[in-house]
């Protein structure tokens, strides 16, 4: 901050990152969702600029007072709950989370959790047509114009184009919904509390004048979203998009992409898991084939048998943004996956 | 030929021939200059008002007006004349040695600015108290930064710092936080410095004092000037009420002028103003006179509470701004006596200060505080060999604090709302009495003083203990002078940091002691050597985001070495080499870390010449250590705020790079007839590896870089007196 009238000259150094870009390790969201005698707590990780990762990250729970409690609390200290997706047994100020990454570096978590839940259900990506990366002007990126783009529904982009992203969500009204993308691919510019807007590509504009524009290759993009509530309660969701033609044999499994070889139009699909680290999940299904789960009675999702869930459903991929699965122990594995 | 014979002479068959001679530039008249026609022995001589009357006969005549003071001036007149003769002289080039060593005084560490000084040194933008930070013992902060407001002196905190003009407490020192001291310079007569163990007749205080004086010289003829600057406007009026004796009356004033040419941004949505005024009316002389003054400042602007530019654009659009109101207003009278065998002065003011800021997202601070001082100064020399000094101080005041809904962005603003920034919800009055009854002796002989004093000091948050003080001065020889000095002090904090507190408070209190070698060589280079050692016990932190609190102990040593040389309106050189740590500590029964004015090496030189044809050329450079700061070492993720509150590392385990600064100052008087004209350029140039202002981090803290300043930056400016 500065106040001085002649110091408005100084320059300011440009960082690497910003918050929109999610690389390295990072807690990129938390939630506390009331149950039945206390919270289920769990957070989105991202690993190595990835939404999954090959290792454990070692998450641990704190019931706390305060934050300032969080800021000087022992790593070695007891936790209350450990692991993703915990339970924190009854109520609580605050909860603290003290993530320890593969590589051995922490992160330090703070949240209020609130009664008054709210729900991310739904991430709408619409194309805007017309809007290119290479004509924007200042002008056009001010956040009247761009909230005037008119777009389609459609989870394509071309390169160099541009879409609106709106968060849709339950419960509680939204306060501000915050945006963020696995590496740098595109650029977010927010329009207000629920959408977005973001460019297949990026500009650089001082004042007035565009000082440089880059256009995104075509591939998967890894949004992540987080709902913040205005009571207090939090939700995130990843969600993919596609720069230019999406590939073939992508498929829609509980909201989140995943390749599958050989291309299978079915609403069910079962195959083995192999490791894939350009998708946006890290993984892929090879040997894929249609399957009816109603006339397999015994854990047709092969679910039950993942060590790091025993549920039986559709298996869903976001169990690696949240740690409670690596991909090094789906790897090989048989499942099935449900739009 | 007698002066009466020859002006009878003259008178016989003569014409009337009168004038008024005057000083080149200013228009003061000049009195008691001798005029000689063709060549008399003997003339007539000018009136307090510069005026002549003679009579002469027809015909053409030589006059010379000539005086020790002034070039000499030579006029043909072809008597009769039509007009009265007006003769305007130049002063004469003096070269006055100007030493400062040697002032008999119990503040044996002593610098002294004038307003000479404070025009003529590059880089200080005609500002007495950024004169001060050429000064040694003073850090060296980097120009623009935002702690450069804060002077440190001999590793004092800021707050340890006592700050006077006229014997009345200045609220604060700077606009702006940083640009321009509130002190006009054309109104400042002498600003000194007292970096450590000063005398008696200062107290509450355990950093330095700093004592400036204004300008109370009853003037002959109207005066007065206006200025121009890169930020201010200024303008000034000086006149006499009565032409012989009698009342005399001063203003001045000065105002920023950016917001009348720019728009409101952003970041900035109402552009900072700032100002300041001061009237006085005097009568009297040197020996007696009372003075009336009234002078103020003000600043004001509105400013985005976040940096734009790494938020958003929906979140840059709702960012809060925060609004900034601080001014202060003072009102007193001063009456002054002065004889052979001493001196008294009294001085009565009332003081107002207030602070308002206000977030538009939530939360807003008011801090006012309505006082009325006194203080009294008594010297008085009993007999050869002893001289009494001694005096009283009282202030009686009443602050209010007013915090209103505290929120998390209260900490974006905890340089200018503080006690907003502590969050602590708050809505009270306070009231407090203190003062001061302080005395000292002066047992001297030729070679020896001996000075021992005692502050008895009083206030009413609790009882206070005397203050002992010893301040010795020993002629070893003509040129040379052994100085020591110790004491202890004392220091409360101030009434704004008592709202929040609960339990006892504690005095903060030092022990220090200074030593020095004051040495001149030919009688005009000054060379000094001081040394320095201050041992603190409960210093107060006031964190920017908590309430204050005290630690155990502190310590401060260091050495000086200045050298000097001034030939008044001439030349000054000074230069000094100082070696310094001070270290405190973070946290109650921790580790002494180095304190925030921690510079193990500071250097400067400052130099100014005065050519002829009124050129001025000034040349300063500064060179310090850089300045430790506390690192961010990570940060906790809130996430149901989406945003980062930084964890920081050891107390101030880092540092910024050294720091040099050069300042190159060209000036042209143009001397005209009643009124003189200055323009001068000046440039500084800080070197890119020194040019950073302050650390800065991305959002999660994990990153740090640097905000820099300008490395070059050319200012121009001008003043037009008369």
């Amino acid at each position: 901050m500065l106040l001085s009238i002649l110091s408005l000259l100084a320059c300011q150094s440009p960082f690497g990152t910003d918050r929109h870009h999610l690389e390295g390790f990072r807690v990129a969201a938390a939630r506390a969702v009331p149950d039945a005698d206390g919270w289920s707590v769990s957070a989105a990780l991202v690993v190595d600029g990835h939404l999954w990762s090959d290792q454990a990250v070692a998450l641990r729970w704190y019931a706390l007072p305060d934050r300032a409690a969080l800021a000087t609390l022992s790593v070695s200290a007891p936790a209350d709950a450990e692991g993703p997706v915990a339970h924190l047994s009854g109520a609580t100020v605050g909860v603290g989370l003290i993530a320890t990454g593969p590589a051995g570096d922490e992160r330090r978590v703070w949240l209020e959790p609130s009664t008054t839940a709210i729900a991310l259900r739904d991430v709408t990506v619409e194309r805007v047509d017309g809007v290119t990366v290479d004509a924007l002007t200042a002008e056009d990126l001010t956040v009247d114009a761009r909230s005037a783009w008119v777009g389609t529904p459609d989870t394509s982009v071309p390169a160099g184009g541009a879409a609106t992203l709106t968060a849709v969500t339950e419960g509680d009204t939204l306060r501000t919904a915050r945006w963020m993308e696995i590496g740098e691919p595109g650029e977010l510019l927010e329009i207000d509390g629920t959408r977005s807007s973001w460019l297949a590509g990026s500009i650089l504009v001082d004042g007035e004048e565009v000082l440089e524009r880059t256009i995104a290759a075509p591939g998967p993009v890894s949004l992540l979203v987080l709902a913040l509530g205005e009571a207090g309660g939090t939700d995130f969701r990843a969600e993919e998009l596609w720069v230019g033609p999406p590939s073939q044999g992508l498929f829609t499994a509980s909201g989140r992409w995943i390749g599958v070889e050989p291309a299978v139009d079915a609403d069910a699909v079962r195959g083995t898991l192999v490791a894939d680290d350009a998708a946006p999940t890290g993984l892929a299904l090879t040997d894929a084939v249609a399957f009816d789960p109603l006339l397999e009675p015994l854990d047709p999702w092969g679910t039950e048998a993942l060590p790091c869930v025993g549920v039986s459903g559709p298996f869903d991929p976001s169990w690696l943004l949240d740690g409670r699965c690596v991909r090094a122990d789906l790897i090989g594995r048989v499942v099935g996956v449900s739009r | 030929m007698s002066a009466t014979l020859f002006l009878m002479a003259m008178a016989a068959f003569a014409a009337p021939v009168s004038g008024t001679a005057r000083v080149h530039g200013s228009g003061d008249p000049v009195a008691g200059l001798t005029l000689r026609v063709d060549g008399a022995d003997a003339g007539v001589v000018t009136d307090a008002r510069g005026r002549f009357n003679l009579d002469l006969p027809e015909g053409e005549h030589e006059l010379l007006f000539e005086s020790i003071d002034y070039e000499r001036v030579e006029v043909t007149l072809s008597v009769p004349v039509a007009e009265p003769v007006d003769v305007f002289l130049e002063p004469t080039t003096g070269y006055e040695v100007v030493v400062e060593s040697f002032r008999e005084t119990a503040n044996t560490t002593r610098h002294v600015v004038d307003a000479e000084m404070a025009l003529e040194t590059p880089g200080t933008l005609e500002d007495s108290v950024r004169l001060v930070q050429s000064l040694p013992g003073v850090s060296v902060q980097r120009e623009y930064s935002p702690g450069q407001a804060d002077l440190s002196v001999r590793g004092s905190s800021p707050g340890e710092n006592r700050y006077y003009l006229d014997g009345v407490e200045v609220p604060y020192l700077y606009h702006f936080n940083q640009y321009a001291s509130v002190f006009p310079t054309n109104q400042i007569d002498t600003l000194e410095l007292f970096p450590s163990t000063f005398s008696s007749a200062y107290g509450d205080a355990v950093g330095a004092i700093i004592d400036a004086r204004s300008v109370q010289k009853r003037p002959d003829a109207l005066h007065g000037g206006v200025g121009v600057s890169t930020v201010m406007v200024s303008g000034s009026v000086l006149a006499p009420l009565k032409e012989d004796g009698g009342w005399w009356v001063s203003a001045s004033g000065r105002r920023s002028y950016a917001d009348l040419a720019s728009d409101a941004t952003a970041q900035y949505p109402i552009w900072p103003i700032f100002g300041d005024f001061s009237a006085r009316a005097g009568k009297g002389s040197e020996d007696r006179s009372v003075q009336l003054f009234a002078w103020g400042a003000n600043d004001a602007y509105a400013r985005a509470a976040g940096e734009l530019d790494l938020l958003d654009p929906a979140e840059a659009q709702v960012a809060p701004s925060f609004e900034y109101h601080r001014g202060f207003q003072v009102a007193g009278v001063q009456v002054r006596r002065a004889t052979e065998q001493g001196s008294r002065e009294h001085v009565f003011a009332y003081v107002h200060d207030r602070l308002r800021g206000e977030l538009t997202s939530n939360g807003s601070e008011l801090l006012e505080e309505s006082a009325l001082t006194h203080r009294t100064r008594v010297a008085r020399t009993l007999h050869d060999g002893l001289r009494l000094e001694g005096g009283g101080e009282l202030r009686a005041g009443m602050t209010r604090l007013a915090v209103v809904d505290p929120g998390f962005d209260a900490a974006l603003v905890s340089s200018e709302a503080p006690a907003l920034a502590r969050g602590v919800p708050v809505d009270a009055s306070l009231g407090r009495v203190s003062g001061a009854l302080h005395g000292e002796a002066h047992l001297y002989n030729q070679r020896l003083r001996f000075m021992p004093g005692v502050r008895l000091p009083v206030d009413s948050e609790r009882l206070l203990l005397p203050e002992p003080r010893l301040a010795v001065r020993w002629r070893a020889g003509e040129q040379t002078a052994l100085k020591l000095a110790g004491g202890w002090y004392q220091q409360l904090p101030r009434t704004e940091h008592l709202f929040e507190r609960t339990d006892v408070l504690s005095a903060t209190t030092s022990w220090q002691a200074s030593a020095g070698v004051e040495q001149t060589v030919a009688g005009r280079l000054e060379l000094n050597l001081d040394t320095y050692a201050k041992e603190l016990s409960h210093p107060w932190v006031v964190p920017p985001d908590a309430p204050i609190f005290a630690v155990d102990k502190g310590h401060a040593w260091g050495v000086e070495l200045v050298a000097r040389y001034r030939l008044r309106e001439t030349f000054f050189v000074w230069s000094w080499l100082a070696v310094a740590r001070t270290f405190t500590q973070a946290e109650a029964g921790g580790e002494l870390v180095p304190a925030s004015g921690d510079q193990p090496i500071s250097a400067g030189v400052v130099a100014s010449w005065t050519l002829s044809h009124g050129w001025n050329i000034g040349f300063r450079w500064r060179y310090g250590s850089g300045l430790p700061y506390t690192p961010a070492d990570g940060s906790i993720y809130d996430a149901g705020r989406d945003q980062w509150a930084p964890l920081y590392g050891a107390v101030n385990s880092e540092r910024f790079p050294a720091y040099q600064k050069y300042d190159l100052h060209i000036e042209r008087n143009i001397a005209l007839r009643r009124w003189s004209l200055a323009l001068y350029v000046e440039g500084w140039y800080v070197p890119k590896r020194s040019a950073q202002l302050y650390p800065t981090w991305n959002y999660d803290y994990r990153e740090q870089g640097w905000v820099m300043g300008p490395t070059f930056l050319p200012l121009l400016g001008g003043r037009a007196t008369f």
